[in-house]
């Protein structure tokens, strides 16, 4: 029930009039079905058994066309004008609420896959399933309301009737119990073999693979692949489809019987001069509408209850507590320091394995640290620690002599400026991809130019017609621009440049940049000043060799720290590195 | 006559893979029209004789009728359960056969494909939505001619049964109408796809990325999440105040539809009570026509939309021929005594080669480079300098443009297709892995014997992953990653890379190629990497492409690259004396080392 509040609650804020709309067009259907439910029954009979005159026919003919039309008019203003447009306000309200939602969620949240996938789908699904659920409701309610006539008229015609329509009820209801859920477990089957041959089918267009199946000449072990993959689920179709045809025989074979004893009841009674000829018509015209009303609603009822289930992770979602924080402000010092003290961090989703052990540090603003280590020892984990994306398990990490949760955290998250590793170009345009800012005054657009002089990038963008204002890539742009994978990191490199923060923190940032200009980058950075504080995590340890810091991790732990040279004396798994990519030859 | 043309080559295949398919949904379709109009009828005899002997009440009369019409409900079981197995029995399990022939016919042919093709955008598109629906176009276009089918022989038989010029006006006119109506309504909501397009691509956008984890990251650190809010928002808005025009438009549409629909419903009525006063027809009749009066129109715009559908699906099909007929711009021998015998590897070499991808700017200028058997080649230079390129040219991945490619000395263009790729064997910066077992991610292909066994396990014991293989349970028939499979194992990037070995291991060949393997490993697992690569290459000619100086030091050759040419070229200490770019990009990446 929680469900259809929440549902029927959002959809009245986002759209008033939406459900009184809507259930004003499920009566007068509900009218325009009633009426032509006895229109031939009526006229049959007219003809039969009374004296007609035709004034009065075109009459009647007249009124009942014309309620015809306006409920058919009502019906279509509502469905393809009415409802179509509060779909898009309907979708959008909902999509923001997620939206805001998602600032406050912590980021380890996300890196769970169970939360991820109620998440994902919750985004995906949730905005569109409000409106669909309320259209079940209606189109389930006009079913109950026919289903109801037509059990009324049964009534009035003989007990024997309602006998027919219960037994007909359960009958589609079993059928359709049968074959829906032969046909779920065929989905489930089905599924993962389908999702094979999807990748085998990707394989194919993919760039990346087709230079191998060139070189290896693997075309036909693919092809051969998704031919047993065919091959397969036609096995499983062959064994659904016997089954499927076992109910369907039996049940039309019951279907047919109880048609023809209902029909042959009717004639038989017309003949005994108790039922009128256009009685015939009406039973007719009923079972047909029963029929219709009954696989109706048996046919909403799985997809109301999918609805409930994503509709409820959708409330799930809304209600995710995020972490809570403080309203300190930052100390107005020169010089801030994070302390870290014997810190741990373990992943929610497994917990028992801490990436990051016992860690104790400080670092004073205006330092400039590398951090080295082997893929996989903690090096980018320990970044999202120090940038506050995730809370320790164990341990305190303090900046300005106070934990992270006691100040507001727009606070600190202004002192930082990022390049992730995996860092996204957006589809906008570039000075927006570097500011996040929907309109630029005078002083932006400097801004943007700096940052883009710092990165090295400056040059490229002035080639292009127009300038900072040029949108990348191709979707939402004709002339979108495409840069090289080495431009894009430039890119992110300005982007956390124009942040002007007083932190600046790079995981890989010069992994997709040719030597000359990966020193270029590194050696602006250092230049920066001394107020800069700089944090970089690096596999080119020439690059880095002039940090005052460096932090060299291994599985978790910080094993060694200290600046190159000092490093390089103690000849430990620092210096092992550094030798190692220095001279590939000994 | 393209349409016809495109629909019968469809229909050819569908022939080819089941021969009897069209067949049998065509039998589908006419049971089906006769169960239709058969409903239709037999209402009609009813009433009709009801009609006329309702007063008699006799039970001779009522045993006649009621034993017809358990006749009919057994004729009409009788069909339905006949069309059940056509459907599905038959149609839809040899619909699996259809798509597999079609899927088949289609990924042999991209062997042929170019490499080029999959970088033009537009051929690219057009061989992503043939991949999609290679085998449900053939199904449709079945359907669709079938589904015509019932609607012609539906028409057919109800004009038959009660021929009634009024009738047939009327119908014409209805189906004029809806004829005009849809033409409009497929107009309005063309436009309004078009038209809000571009807002709903930026809604679907702001979705996708608030479904991205870094995404999450990295606004959340630059509170950016308010601008791509109001950036899908916006979007929104667009989309309404675009589609609120159609809508109307549309709905206006179908209100007037909905009005000469009931009117002219409303005028056949009054038609047939007159008829009915006068007694031309039976109250039966007045059923029959009225409940064949809706079937007739639909069957009609039924018809008249299939041949649009029709018209369609040759648009479609268009662009599947294109891909099934598809040419190589190379024209290349296939008779095999004209080819050229290839010979043990002596050479290869580039002379005056010019490049450009498609219309784009020169990506290689008067490239001159050679390359003799057993030689270490390392290729340095700028990002965009046009090394990776270069190595595709050699691998006969491009057909040349300008200057000569040429395997000890005779020109590419005389080998046969794939003859000299097989020469090489390489490993790309993004060399995949494939979700499939361990064997075959090595040798791309089924192990077939024993000594397929033994081949995987030597090149997994060479690259160093054998130990980990050994100690799964399945060994080296584990799958890889659990996307297909719970016992699936993942592997860390450096195992990765080790799997990635194995496979070149298995498939050596006379020259490898290395393309940047290694740019996002540490230094000990890059390490360890390069010195496999050496070591598979003893032997044999290497040639890599590297941004680790230190790697290039040992090569014998180096070719320094920049804007399309060689610049430089030497051994290590030649072109450190030559002070140029070489020593320059080298002295950078070295500062600090002593």
């Amino acid at each position: 029930m929680r469900e259809y509040k929440f549902i029927f609650k959002n959809i009245w804020k986002a759209s008033p009039a939406y459900i009184g709309v809507n259930v004003l067009n499920v009566v007068l259907q509900y009218i325009s079905f009633a009426v032509s439910l006895l229109f031939y029954k009526v006229i049959v009979d007219l003809f039969i058994y009374g004296q007609p005159e035709m004034e009065k026919v075109i009459v009647g003919l007249v009124v009942f066309y014309a309620l015809k039309i306006v409920c058919e008019s009502y019906n279509n203003w509502t469905v393809n004008i009415y409802n179509s447009l509060q779909q898009i306000k309907i979708r959008e309200y909902v999509s923001s609420l997620i939206y805001h939602k998602c600032k406050h969620i912590d980021i380890e949240c996300y890196e769970g896959a169970e939360f991820y996938d109620e998440y994902a789908r919750a985004i995906e699904d949730g905005p569109g399933r409000l409106q669909d659920t309320a259209n079940l409701v209606s189109s389930f309610l006009s079913a109950l309301l026919k289903i109801g006539t037509v059990i009324g008229l049964f009534f009035s015609l003989g007990y024997i009737f309602i006998i027919v329509a219960v037994i007909y009820c359960v009958q589609s209801w079993l059928t359709l119990k049968l074959t829906n859920r032969l046909f779920y477990r065929g989905y489930l089957l089905d599924t993962p073999i389908n999702r094979r041959a999807d990748y085998i089918n990707g394989i194919f267009r993919g760039y990346q693979y087709v230079k191998e199946l060139k070189l290896y000449r693997a075309y036909d072990f693919f092809a051969r692949r998704f031919a047993d993959i065919k091959d397969q689920l036609k096995l499983l179709k062959k064994k659904r489809v016997a089954d499927l045809l076992k109910i369907l025989f039996t049940s039309n074979l019951a279907g047919s019987c109880l048609k023809a004893f209902v029909n042959i009841y009717v004639i038989y009674k017309i003949v005994q001069g108790e039922y009128t000829v256009g009685d015939f018509t009406l039973v007719f015209a009923s079972v047909i509408a029963l029929s219709e009303s009954v696989s109706g609603i048996i046919n909403t009822l799985p997809n109301l209850k999918n609805n409930k289930k994503i509709i409820g992770s959708l409330i799930r979602l809304l209600n995710q507590e995020g972490r809570s924080y403080g309203n300190a402000t930052l100390p107005e010092k020169e010089q801030l320091e994070i302390d870290i003290e014997d810190v741990s961090f373990a992943y929610p989703n497994e917990k028992e394995r801490n990436v990051l052990s016992h860690i104790s540090l400080q670092i004073h603003e205006g330092e400039k640290i590398a951090i080295v280590g082997e893929n996989g020892s903690g090096k980018s984990t320990f970044l999202k620690l120090l940038l506050g994306l995730y809370e320790p398990t164990e341990g305190k990490m303090a900046i300005g002599g106070k934990e992270y949760c006691e100040y507001d955290r727009e606070e600190w998250q202004k002192l930082f400026g990022v390049v992730f590793q995996d860092y996204l170009i957006y589809q906008v345009s570039i000075a927006q991809n570097i500011l996040f800012k929907e309109n630029l005054d005078e002083e932006d657009e400097k801004l943007v130019w700096e940052a883009l002089e710092f990165s090295g990038l400056d040059s490229r963008v002035r080639s292009l017609d127009k300038g900072i204002n040029s949108v990348l890539l191709r979707e939402f742009s004709e002339e979108g621009v495409f840069l090289s994978g080495g431009e894009y990191q430039r890119l992110a490199i300005a982007r956390a440049y124009a942040r002007k923060a007083r932190w600046i923190v790079f995981d890989e940032p010069t992994s997709a940049l040719d030597p000359i200009a990966a020193d270029d980058v590194m050696g602006k950075l250092y230049r920066l000043g001394e107020q800069k504080t700089v944090i970089c995590v690096s596999h080119r340890l020439t690059t880095t060799s002039s940090s005052d810091r460096i932090l060299v991790f291994d599985k978790g732990r910080i094993v060694e720290c200290g600046n190159h040279r000092e490093l390089m004396d103690r000849q430990g798994l620092y210096y092992q590195m550094f030798m190692k990519q220095a001279r590939y030859s000994q | 006559m393209n349409t016809v043309k495109n629909n019968l080559f469809i229909l050819s295949h569908v022939y080819k893979a089941v021969p009897l398919y069209a067949a049998a949904i065509m039998a589908y379709n006419v049971i089906r029209a006769l169960v239709v109009v058969g409903d239709l009828w037999i209402c009609k005899l009813v009433i009709g004789w009801l009609t006329r002997n309702q007063m008699e009440g006799n039970g001779i009369f009522f045993a006649c009728v009621a034993i017809f019409y358990g006749l009919y409900v057994l004729l009409d079981y009788i069909g339905n359960q006949l069309n059940l197995l056509l459907l599905n029995w038959y149609g839809s399990v040899r619909s699996i056969d259809l798509s597999k022939y079609m899927r088949g016919l289609l990924y042999h042919k991209l062997e042929e494909l170019e490499l080029s093709c999959y970088e033009e955008n537009e051929f690219y598109n057009d061989l992503g939505r043939v991949l999609n629906e290679i085998d449900t176009r053939p199904t449709q276009v079945v359907n669709s001619l079938a589904t015509g089918l019932y609607y012609f022989l539906t028409l057919v038989l109800i004009t038959v049964i009660i021929f009634d010029p009024v009738f047939i006006v009327a119908g014409l006119l209805i189906v004029i109408k809806h004829f005009l109506y849809v033409r409009k309504v497929n107009r309005i909501n063309f436009e309004m796809d078009r038209d809000t397009q571009p807002s709903m691509r930026k809604v679907q956008y702001i979705k996708e990325l608030f479904k991205n984890r870094e995404f999450i990251k990295e606004t959340r650190n630059y509170q950016a999440e308010d601008f791509f809010i109001q950036f899908g928002e916006c979007g929104a808005k667009e989309d309404y105040s675009i589609s609120n025009a159609y809508y109307r438009e549309g709905g206006r549409a179908s209100f007037l539809m909905i009005l000469f629909g009931n009117l002219v419903n409303l005028l056949i009525v009054v038609y047939l009570c007159r008829q009915m006063l006068v007694g031309k027809y039976m109250p039966g009749d007045f059923v029959y026509l009225i409940s064949s009066f809706s079937a007739f129109t639909n069957n009609l715009s039924g018809l008249v939309q299939i041949i649009s559908e029709m018209q369609n699906y040759g648009m479609y099909i268009e662009n599947i021929r294109k891909i099934l007929d598809y040419k190589s711009p190379r024209v290349r021998q296939l008779d095999h005594s004209e080819s050229e015998e290839i010979g043990v590897f002596e050479k290869v070499s580039l002379e005056k080669v010019n490049f450009r991808y498609d219309e784009g700017t020169i990506v290689l200028r008067d490239m001159d480079i050679c390359i003799k058997k057993g030689q270490k080649v390392a290729l340095v230079g700028k990002n965009g300098s046009g090394k990776s390129t270069l190595i595709k040219l050699l691998m006969d991945f491009y057909p040349i443009q300008e200057g000569k490619v040429l395997y000890n000395g005779v020109p590419y263009a005389s080998f046969d297709v794939g003859v000299v790729q097989g020469k090489f064997t390489a490993v790309f910066q993004d060399s995949p892995i494939y979700a499939f077992s361990i064997a075959e991610n090595v040798l791309m292909r089924e192990p077939a014997s024993d000594t397929d066994e033994k081949l995987v396990a030597e090149a997994l014991i060479f690259s160093g992953l054998w130990e980990k293989v050994n100690a799964l349970e399945k060994g080296m028939h584990t799958i890889v990653t659990k996307e297909f499979d719970d016992e699936g194992v993942y592997l860390s990037g450096g195992e990765y890379q080790k799997l990635i070995i194995a496979r070149a291991y298995a498939h050596q060949s006379e020259i490898l190629i290395f393309d940047e393997p290694a740019s996002s490993l540490d230094p000990l697992a890059e390490y360890e990497l390069f010195h496999k690569m050496l070591q598979l290459g003893k032997d044999k000619t290497v040639i890599y492409i590297t941004h680790r100086m230190a790697a290039a030091i040992e090569a014998d050759r180096i070719y320094y690259i920049e804007e399309g040419r060689v610049r430089e070229q030497g051994k290590h200490e030649e072109l450190m004396k030559l002070q140029g770019q070489y020593s320059q990009m080298f002295s950078i990446q070295m500062k600090g080392c002593e």
